[in-house]
């Protein structure tokens, strides 16, 4: 057998445990009593980060990240340097060492670290288990190739040391836990042994090496070496058949295809699809009347419908290119931004709370982030080139050296705010008892998911823990991925969300607003302890007046439980408290009236002084942002997804079939500022170059996904080989050309489509039309999708017909209350955070609790991103239209309005009702139904007592709550 | 959320029940139609396997074999119940209290000790079947011979959201769908007014992780279960805040029907608008079942008095239990039934009373519920599935309270198809982990979908770029647990 570095470790002990005879500390002794009570509960049968403390070979060995002591040297021990400095055990636990066990380990230190007796690597019994429990297993069905020099993939099972040894993938056999152990995965698939190789195990064999797992108990000691080169599992070559894949493919652009419809053809667009149709013997739809057309484009651009003025303006605009003048117009509205930040959000995983967001009363504010999300909105109002909007989300704190910066300019804060996209994870580390290093790589893991499928559309996840099964990613590029973000989230000095921000201003602004606040606070503090002085004796006298009801027997009593805090009260003194309580309760304005007429002015007199203080305080606000903590860490690939098992080291870089051959590694780019590893601006150059062959790609899709319905590639979070092939690879290709080479701008992109006749045809075909049959999916675009309006636009579009919506951009988000029933409703304490009225890209952004109505119409909940919301039909949807309380109250707003629009008169009320909710005219049959319909619900209302008036408000309002709840209301044409 | 993607090209032998609806031009009526042909298995095939959409309606539908259970009441026991003092006795405990574990124990929150403390009740056998249960469950263990016991559960998580999140979906993150959600959507519902999954919590409040618990995760909204509640309306928005006076409803609900039907009228999309149009119907028929299910008056006094509803200590859970069977007895497929707000099994101090506080409030309406659906004889067509998040540890915490433990803990099965009486799996000296027939929340959720004729390993749902299942397979490895049930299943 090889020797390991388990022997390497034992033999300096060897020579220490002679000292064992000699009287002074050892760790059997003194030690291990003290590691028992206080450090066992992580370091003990459990392993973290690798250390085990229960025995001195254990200790000597240290943890994943090296050695933990040096003997005869406590300064120079990392466990010494952990537990004087108070950082071990974690303050949470309470197991705090007193300074009597400190001086004990450092002692032991000093001497030497002896310990009694060298204990045996295995227990006997334990070996004894291995030989009547397994072996005859191994040996029976293993041996003949695992008992072989050298033995395949490293794994030797003659032994119990060599089986937990493992393979050169790493252990195969996890103590106590035989579902983990990778031996038994492999036995009982049936993949072990090797099909035809040799016979497979027995059920009963296989139950056997079960019971010898799940009741083991190895001891500390054993370890594998850690390796520096890769296996071929964890970095399988690329292929030249991997890199033909389309989408591992550079795009290139295709000639514009001819056609024979060529009126059809206003843009490249039409000729691609026309070519396919055309091959089919089909064609492009003629153009989507005029109204429709406009609802269409109003809510793909601004997810608003039309007012009425603006209906008016467009169909009366003769002009020939009034429908381009409308998308122009409209890609210029600041609620473009909003709308399609909106799409952007769902990519990044927004959210406004921190944490798992588990509780529903319990709401964790990520303070600032709304900025992040402010700054997605106005980087898309301005047409900010993708290229750049994904370097500066990626990298903005890289790209200038805002750490040795003076002061801030507008544009350093906007470049920190945009960072903000890498702060969406879902981070719970805020909390002590589980900011541990598990919780921390979680964030870490989330970070990758969240690039590779918004950005790439590639689920790279699967390679967390083996190369991808179907798509060509190597393990090993998973953590080259991740250790671009490794500096910033380094999970050794790892900093809790709490802890994760910047200021916005600079490190000297804010040690100046330091020092002037700081002026502020003393003369404040002396004023407000005058302040309390003054009031005291009337408070007491209050108190005393309110205790006289109270028996005298126990009145002190009372009056020394009330007035102890609260922590510190006894059982008795509890119950008196909480009895007593709401009786002897001072008001502050109780105390306010009491105060005599010169002691009033005196108050009135230090409180002026106060608050004039209080208004030259000065503040900074929070970004929430991510950059480097320090220098770069050592990364390794830990073996499947384990990081109790960490493997070779890795350095940065992309994906390898997404690179040229020998260019996947990604260095400090030149312009990179300031002392930060330039990873993530590496990545950004990575991901923005011309020959990348997803990012653009990936873009274009999305858009045109968003525009049409179906992307070409109808996965937009999947191009790999699981998603849907492109229906119009040329297309596609070509879209992303041009996308490059004009800029990467989005606006444009969204006007080349919009005004392609294949956008602009319409929807509804006759009986019998030829692509029922041929295309009955509408695969080859012979005309328009159907499109549900997604949450957030139903409800914007509720409270634009009713004319209430609040059109106000940005700010902090509106809060959400709930009542006993759990239902969410927008409010909240705040005056200025109260705006119900407010769109719902506004609205509280909780991770596992939106509001219900959005909830109810499948806004996402957010685990890392959302690539494509679903689109669901249920019941709970219709009970909402039917009865929600906003759905209601709106209705009845409308119904006020249209009431003043349109008159008295049934038809024109009915023709107005149409125009605000569905954006057009009704037919003449229409108006007559909805007349009935009016006529009919005035009378149920009068039949129950209700006033002439009444009744024709009620049925107004019926008739409009009735529209938002149709069918065409809730999609787009 | 993702959507599963959607099928490619059609091949020439490929044919989607939405293509078949739109090519045969029948419209409404015929998605009745093809519900029942896929129900009565007559498309070609097997109800659950890789259908080429995913399901989009609540329709009932085959497993993909027979199994004895139809429905699921999952008494969700949020908190942590202590095995060691509720079901799996262990002398080594009294034997060394008071003295260090070994090797230590892995704790998850302040004020732990590392020293051994011994349960504070007494054990006894019970029934034909000898099962041991701690004196705080008198009511449980009357029918121990009906409970499957599994003492060698075991979790991976320590916190309680984690541990809820593991147990329901095979995850410790929040994302995955839960099992009442799996389960409605592979086999959808018996009665059509209900929804397929409800769900009864506390009306004090949310158990930790709240609607976590009962989300759908990627899967559609539809799947996702629905809360009622057990005072006031039952369901969100079932009726107006202000009550409608007669015939306004129904005017608004034909105006509605009639505005669709125009809408659908050359409209390729059809069935999507089509369900829309009968949710409307059902939405209304479901106003009058759903306030059916809460009128627990029709109920004998006898029935009353079992469940404790004339006691006011248990009356809040046992109305909680008897809702339950009269969701079951409708044709709901899974209900899930939370023991209180917050985390009531959670015992970190005081751990003598605490522990006997909850089971006097739960412990006779559980087995009430179960002698209920026997005598109803529902028991052998219903699963009870009563389980806690993890387990609590052998050592002291605040002095006379448990921390958590995920390496072990007991849950407890009763009727479907589970062996009646059993007492499965066993734990360390400590019972701090389980050693012995080692059971995962994976394997135990694969063995629950099993005996309602499921197999775990062929339900998939695409999202992400993979096929989904609903124990998580390819991570957790996910095993049946045959020894568990009652008679070797035909098909499976």
């Amino acid at each position: 057998m090889r020797s390991g570095p388990v022997l390497q470790g034992a033999l300096p002990l060897l020579f220490c445990g002679v000292l064992a005879a000699a009287p002074g500390p050892t760790f059997e002794k003194d030690v291990l009593p003290i590691f028992t009570a206080h450090c066992f509960a992580c370091h003990g049968g459990t392993s973290m980060i690798g250390l085990d403390l229960r025995t001195a070979q254990s200790v000597m060995k240290g943890s994943h990240n090296g050695p933990v002591l040096v003997p005869g040297d406590s300064a120079e021990s990392l466990l010494y340097q952990k537990i004087s400095a108070r950082e071990m055990p974690p303050k949470a636990f309470t197991l705090d060492l007193s300074d009597a066990q400190i001086e004990t380990i450092k002692g032991w230190i000093e001497a030497g670290a002896p310990h009694e007796k060298v204990q045996p690597l295995l227990a006997a019994d334990q070996v004894e288990r291995f030989n009547h429990q397994a072996l005859p297993i191994f040996e029976a069905k293993c041996l003949a190739c695992h008992g072989q020099e050298p033995p395949p993939g490293g794994l030797d099972l003659r032994t119990l040391e060599a089986t937990l040894k493992g393979s050169e993938n790493g252990p195969v056999v996890v103590e106590g836990a035989s579902e983990l152990s990778i031996l038994i995965r492999m036995v009982s698939a049936g993949s072990m042994p090797p099909p035809g190789v040799g016979s497979p195990l027995t059920e009963e064999e296989i139950d056997g090496l079960r019971a010898w797992i799940d009741s083991s108990r190895f001891g500390p000691d054993l370890i594998t070496e850690e390796r520096e080169t890769f296996s071929l599992a964890e970095a399988p070559p690329i292929t030249g058949e991997d890199r033909n894949f389309w989408a591992y493919r550079k795009p290139v652009a295709a000639p514009v295809p001819r056609v024979k419809d060529r009126k059809q053809v206003r843009t490249p667009i039409d000729a691609f699809v026309l070519a396919r149709l055309e091959a089919k013997g089909l064609g492009i739809s003629p153009e989507e009347s005029r109204p429709t057309l406009m609802r269409r484009a109003y809510f793909d651009l601004i997810g608003l419908p039309p007012t009425p003025e603006e209906m008016e303006k467009f169909l009366s605009d003769s002009r020939s290119d009034a429908y381009e003048r409308l998308v122009n117009r409209l890609l210029e509205s600041p609620h473009y931004g909003e709308r399609w930040g909106r799409h952007w959000l769902d990519l990044m995983g927004y959210t406004d709370v921190t944490g798992f967001d588990n509780d529903l009363p319990i709401t964790n504010l990520f303070e600032g982030i709304w900025r992040y999300r402010d700054w997605v909105v106005e980087a898309l109002n301005q047409d900010k080139p993708y290229d750049r909007f994904l370097t500066e989300q990626l990298a903005g704190d890289e790209l200038v050296d805002w750490r040795s910066a003076r002061q801030y300019t507008p544009e350093t804060v906007r470049l920190l705010t945009a960072t903000g996209y890498m702060r969406s994870s879902m981070d719970r580390t805020d909390s002590d008892i589980v900011n541990l290093p598990g919780e921390r790589y979680s964030v870490i893991f989330d970070m990758v998911e969240r690039v590779s499928t918004g950005v790439m559309a590639l689920t790279v996840g699967c390679a967390r823990c083996h190369s991808h099964k179907f798509d060509p990613i190597p393990q090993r590029d998973y953590y080259r991925l991740m250790a671009v973000f490794t500096p910033a989230f380094n999970p050794m000095r790892w900093k809790q969300p709490k802890d994760r921000f910047l200021p916005d201003v600079s490190r000297a602004d804010q040690k100046d607003i330091e020092r002037h606040n700081a002026e502020i606070d003393a003369p404040q503090k002396k004023l407000k302890e005058k302040l309390t002085a003054l009031r005291k004796p009337y408070e007491e006298m209050l108190l005393d007046k309110k205790l006289e009801p109270i028996s005298h027997e126990i009145r002190s009593d009372v009056k020394t439980a009330w007035q102890m805090p609260e922590e510190k009260r006894d059982e008795i003194q509890k119950y008196l408290a909480e009895k007593f309580g709401t009786l002897l309760e001072v008001k502050p304005e109780e105390v306010d009236q009491a105060l005599s007429e010169e002691h009033k002015a005196e108050a009135a007199g230090f409180r002026k002084k106060i608050d004039t203080l209080e208004g030259y305080r000065r503040s900074f606000n929070r970004i929430e942002a991510l950059f480097d903590v320090g220098p770069p860490p050592v990364t390794r690939l830990l073996q499947r997804g384990d990081i109790e098992s960490p493997g070779p080291r890795v350095t940065p870089g992309g994906l390898a079939v997404l690179s040229p051959p020998g260019e996947e590694s990604i260095r400090r780019p030149e312009e990179t500022r300031g002392e930060t590893s330039g990873y993530r601006l590496g990545l950004a150059k990575w991901l923005t170059s011309r020959d990348h062959p997803l990012t653009a790609r990936v873009m274009v899709n999305r858009v045109w996904h968003h525009l049409m319905g179906r992307g070409i590639v109808a996965t937009p979070g999947n191009f790999g080989r699981n998603g849907s092939p492109p229906t119009h690879p040329e297309l596609l290709d070509w879209l992303a050309v041009d996308f490059m080479e004009n800029g990467w701008s989005v606006k444009r992109l969204i006007r080349t489509i919009m005004t392609s006749s294949v956008y602009r045809q319409a929807l509804r075909q006759p009986d019998g039309a030829p692509g029922e049959t041929v295309d009955p999916e509408n695969l080859l675009l012979w005309r328009m999708n159907l499109k549900r309006l997604e949450a957030e636009t139903l409800r914007d579009a509720i409270l634009a017909a009713s004319g209430r919506l609040d059109r106000s951009l940005g700010g902090t988000p509106a809060l959400l209350e709930f009542d006993a029933a759990g239902l969410q409703t927008v409010g909240g304490e705040e005056p200025d955070t109260r705006n119900p009225l407010r769109r719902s890209l506004y609205i509280l952004a909780r991770r596992n609790y939106p509001l219900n109505f959005l909830e109810a119409f499948d806004y996402p909940k957010v685990t890392v991103n959302c690539t494509r919301r679903v689109n669901s039909v249920t019941p709970i949807q219709s009970l909402t239209l039917m009865n929600d309380p906003f759905v209601v109250e709106e209705a009845g707003h409308l119904a006020r309005r249209v009431r003043d629009l349109a008159g008295e008169s049934p038809e024109d009320r009915v023709r107005m009702a149409y125009l605000l909710t569905l954006s057009r005219q009704p037919k003449p049959e229409e108006v007559r139904i909805g007349r009935d319909h009016l006529r009919k619900q005035e009378r149920n209302y009068r039949f129950a007592n209700a006033t002439p008036e009444k009744a024709s408000e009620a049925a107004l309002s019926n008739l409009c709550q009735t529209l938002f709840a149709t069918n065409e209301f809730l999609y787009l044409e | 959320m993702h959507l599963p993607e959607s099928p490619q090209l059609p091949g020439p032998n490929s044919i989607s029940r939405r293509q078949l609806l739109a090519r045969s031009g029948l419209g409404f009526g015929s998605i009745a139609l093809a519900g029942l042909l896929d129900s009565e298995n007559l498309l070609g095939t097997p109800a659950l396997d890789k259908p080429g959409r995913p399901y989009m309606d609540l329709k009932p539908r085959k497993g993909h074999f027979p199994g004895p259970a139809k429905a699921v009441i999952q008494l969700v026991q949020n908190g942590g119940p202590s095995q060691m003092d509720l079901f799996d006795p262990k002398p080594e405990l009294t034997r060394r209290a008071g003295q260090p574990h070994p090797d230590g124990v892995e704790i998850h929150q302040p004020n732990n000790l590392n020293i051994l403390m011994p349960c504070p009740y007494e054990f006894k056998k019970h029934g034909q079947s000898g099962m041991e249960i701690a004196e705080v469950l008198p009511q449980l263990s009357g029918v121990a011979d009906e409970l499957c016991m599994v003492r060698s559960m075991y979790s991976v998580h320590n916190n309680h959201p984690e541990g809820l999140n593991n147990l329901l979906t095979s995850q410790i993150f929040p994302g995955r769908p839960v099992m009442g959600s799996w389960i409605s959507y592979a086999l959808g519902t018996e009665n059509q007014n209900l929804p397929a999954y409800v769900v009864l919590r506390a009306p004090e409040g949310y158990s930790v992780s709240g609607k976590i618990l009962w989300s759908s995760g990627w899967l559609p909204a539809l799947y996702q279960g629905v809360e009622f509640s057990s005072i006031g309306t039952p369901v969100h928005h079932l009726q107006q805040e202000v009550p409608l006076p007669p015939g306004v409803q129904r005017q608004s609900l034909d105006l509605l029907a009639r505005l669709n039907q125009r809408h659908l009228v050359h409209h390729p999309e059809t069935s999507e608008l089509e369900a829309r149009i009968q949710n409307y119907e059902l939405a209304a028929r479901m106003q009058l079942a759903a306030a059916d299910i809460l009128d627990l008056s029709r109920e004998s006094e006898a029935t009353r008095k079992m469940y404790g509803l004339d006691n006011p200590l248990t009356a809040p859970y046992a109305t909680r239990c008897l809702m339950a069977r009269r969701l079951v007895e409708s044709g709901v497929r899974f209900v899930q039934v939370f023991s209180g707000k917050g985390q009531p099994w959670d015992s970190h101090d005081n751990l003598k009373t605490n522990l006997a506080k909850i089971c006097a409030k739960t412990d006779q309406p559980t087995a009430a519920l179960i002698k209920d659906l026997k005598s109803r004889g529902l028991l052998e067509s219903t699963v009870i599935m009563w389980a806690g998040e993890f387990g609590r540890l052998p050592t002291t915490q605040n002095s006379d309270g448990r921390d958590h433990n995920r390496n072990a803990f007991t849950i407890l099965f009763a009727g479907g198809g589970f062996k009646p009486g059993l007492t499965y799996g066993a734990t360390d000296e400590f019972a701090y982990k389980a050693v012995e027939n080692r059971v995962s929340c994976p394997d135990m959720q694969a063995t629950l979908y099993r005996l309602l004729g499921i197999d775990h390993s062929r339900l998939t749902y695409r999202h992400g770029g993979r096929e989904e299942t609903p124990t998580n397979l390819a991570i957790t490895g996910a095993k049946v647990v045959d020894d568990l049930i009652e008679h070797p299943l035909p098909g499976a």
